[in-house]
């Protein structure tokens, strides 16, 4: 018996063309259950018009929501869609067909809808068809697909039910869920013949947030799986590669820029990499799209991955250096951003190795320039921790006392370095002195800035148990 | 990103792992499969 379980929050707009594709399916689904999360709208009524099993709850949130529906499903095989997500007429034949070949679970591959267009889209369509027959396939190869594309996967009923339901503490559920099922030792396929068309984001404002979302969402998966991570070759390898990439982009960026100063002329081999790239990938992506489509995508696709990295670089900086966890996002729906604050652990534990950092420099500097020690130590600390407080600055409303207190530490550090021990002298150390205390004692109090709110709701909210806290957002 | 693609050096590596995989269990299947 073959069930479909579809969340929705106020998605009686698409809902429909969502479940005309399912009950228009050459394998015939026996039960459609639709969670109707926190809907104003008449998504209820849309639903119970197909005949599907209509749940209203209060949730708040995609995976919640699913194990809400979960226990109203009877059938053994589950099919998990987006409201927003219009399947292949032979999808769920296909998916099914995975299953019995002897997947755990399987997923579609995606595709923005065909109507859309923009320079978003286009590079989106261009990067689904090229993971279609490039990257996805060689995360099923190796045996770690990346992430159940939420939108459009199948599974075993009892598979789901055996990990305990839908994991949703993080903010990607489909990639923890993924990395769960990985976990309790089951298997995954990629179903690259089974289709599933959805809606991307068409503006800059929309896709940058989305992008933010899922780079938080993969930093947040594979810190919470890590024990996994670290056992599984297979899993090294797909996650190691991807984190590698990202690494390497400050070093590719500064490799470009020296390229250009010191020998233009090279760049023509820079030029000619871009193109094979281009030729490889344009031919890859045309087997599932239009040549007109895979021809203007790509260069759309590779302008947008420069910005995907950048988004993922500093989310990396974010979830894992600074330990500011995305915990809540603005979409459709119009919940509040979240950003959880960093701990003071983590602050004192930013501060030590900056410190440290600056020291063994220091010593190197000294060695090399011939210079006091002490002088350069002093200097250095200065900088270090002004780096230091940059890099949090982010976290912080207190920028004005920061700005304050760096400003003097470093203006005081310089001084310290370039003047005798005379009263300027003593006057530039206490301007140092000061200047760390102050920005220290600044950095170290309590964040009341959260994400792109302001801040007075977080404190109380954030004591909350994850769903209630949406809830609680404004 | 997310899964979807990547470029770099690392991509590389994948690829040539997951193609030697695939080429090494090709093998194992036609072999497999043969008359002898």
């Amino acid at each position: 018996m073959i069930s479909v379980l579809i969340p929705a929050h106020n998605e009686s707009g698409v809902l429909r063309e969502c479940l005309d594709a399912v009950t228009a399916q050459t394998l015939p689904v026996d039960e459609i259950v639709v969670v109707a999360d926190s809907c104003t709208d008449d998504t209820v009524a849309v639903a119970k018009s197909y005949g599907a099993v209509v749940v209203e709850t209060e949730q708040g949130g995609k995976a919640a929501s699913q194990d809400v529906g979960l226990s109203y499903v009877n059938g053994d095989v589950l099919i998990c869609i987006d409201a927003d997500t219009i399947i292949a007429v032979d999808a769920v034949e296909k998916l099914v067909g995975e299953l019995e070949a002897g997947a755990d679970a399987t997923c579609a591959n995606m595709l923005p809808m065909p109507q859309q267009r923009g320079f978003w889209v286009a590079n989106r369509r261009f990067a689904y068809a090229l993971g279609r027959y490039w990257w996805r396939w060689c995360q099923a190869e190796v045996g770690r697909l990346m992430v159940l594309s939420g939108c459009a996967y199948a599974l075993r009923t009892e598979t789901v039910r055996s990990i305990g339901g839908f994991p949703g503490k993080l903010i990607t559920c489909d990639m923890d869920l993924t990395w769960s099922l990985y976990r309790a030792g089951y298997k995954t396929s990629f179903c690259h013949t089974a289709l599933a068309y959805t809606y991307d984001p068409e503006t800059f404002k929309v896709y940058t947030k989305q992008m933010r979302r899922w780079a938080s969402g993969f930093f947040q998966n594979f810190q919470a799986h890590r024990g996994h991570v670290v056992k599984s070759p297979a899993a090294l390898l797909v996650v190691g590669s991807l984190l590698l990439d990202l690494l390497m982009l400050p070093v590719t960026y500064a490799f470009v820029v020296l390229l250009a100063v010191h020998d233009p002329g090279r760049l023509r081999w820079l030029v000619l990499s871009i193109a094979v790239h281009g030729v490889i990938t344009t031919f890859i992506a045309s087997r599932t799209i239009t040549w007109k489509q895979a021809i203007v995508g790509f260069p759309c696709y590779w302008i947008a991955n420069w910005w995907n990295k950048a988004i993922y670089f500093w989310t990396f900086i974010r979830e894992w250096i600074l330990g500011r966890h995305y915990a809540s996002w603005t979409g459709r729906q119009g919940r509040a951003t979240v950003v959880a604050p960093m701990s003071r652990r983590r602050k004192i534990g930013l501060i030590t190795a900056a410190a440290a950092a600056a020291l063994v420099v220091a010593d190197w500097h000294a060695a090399a320039a011939d210079i006091s020690l002490p002088d350069t130590v002093i200097l250095l600390l200065a900088i270090a921790a002004a780096a230091a407080f940059s890099l949090s600055f982010h976290c912080t409303p207190r920028y004005l006392t920061l700005t304050s207190c760096i400003s003097t530490a470093v203006a005081g550090g310089l001084a310290l370095n370039r003047v005798p021990v005379d009263a300027v002298w003593w006057f530039a150390l206490t301007a140092l002195t000061v200047g760390v205390v102050g920005a220290v004692l600044a950095y170290l109090g309590e964040d009341t800035q959260i994400g792109h709110q302001g801040g007075a709701a977080y404190s109380s909210a954030a004591r909350l148990p994850p769903l209630a806290r949406m809830n609680a957002m404004p | 990103m997310y899964g979807h693609s990547h470029t770099g050096i690392g991509a590389l590596v994948l690829t040539a792992a997951a193609a030697a995989k695939g080429g090494i269990g090709y093998l194992v299947r036609v072999i497999a499969s043969s008359r002898w």
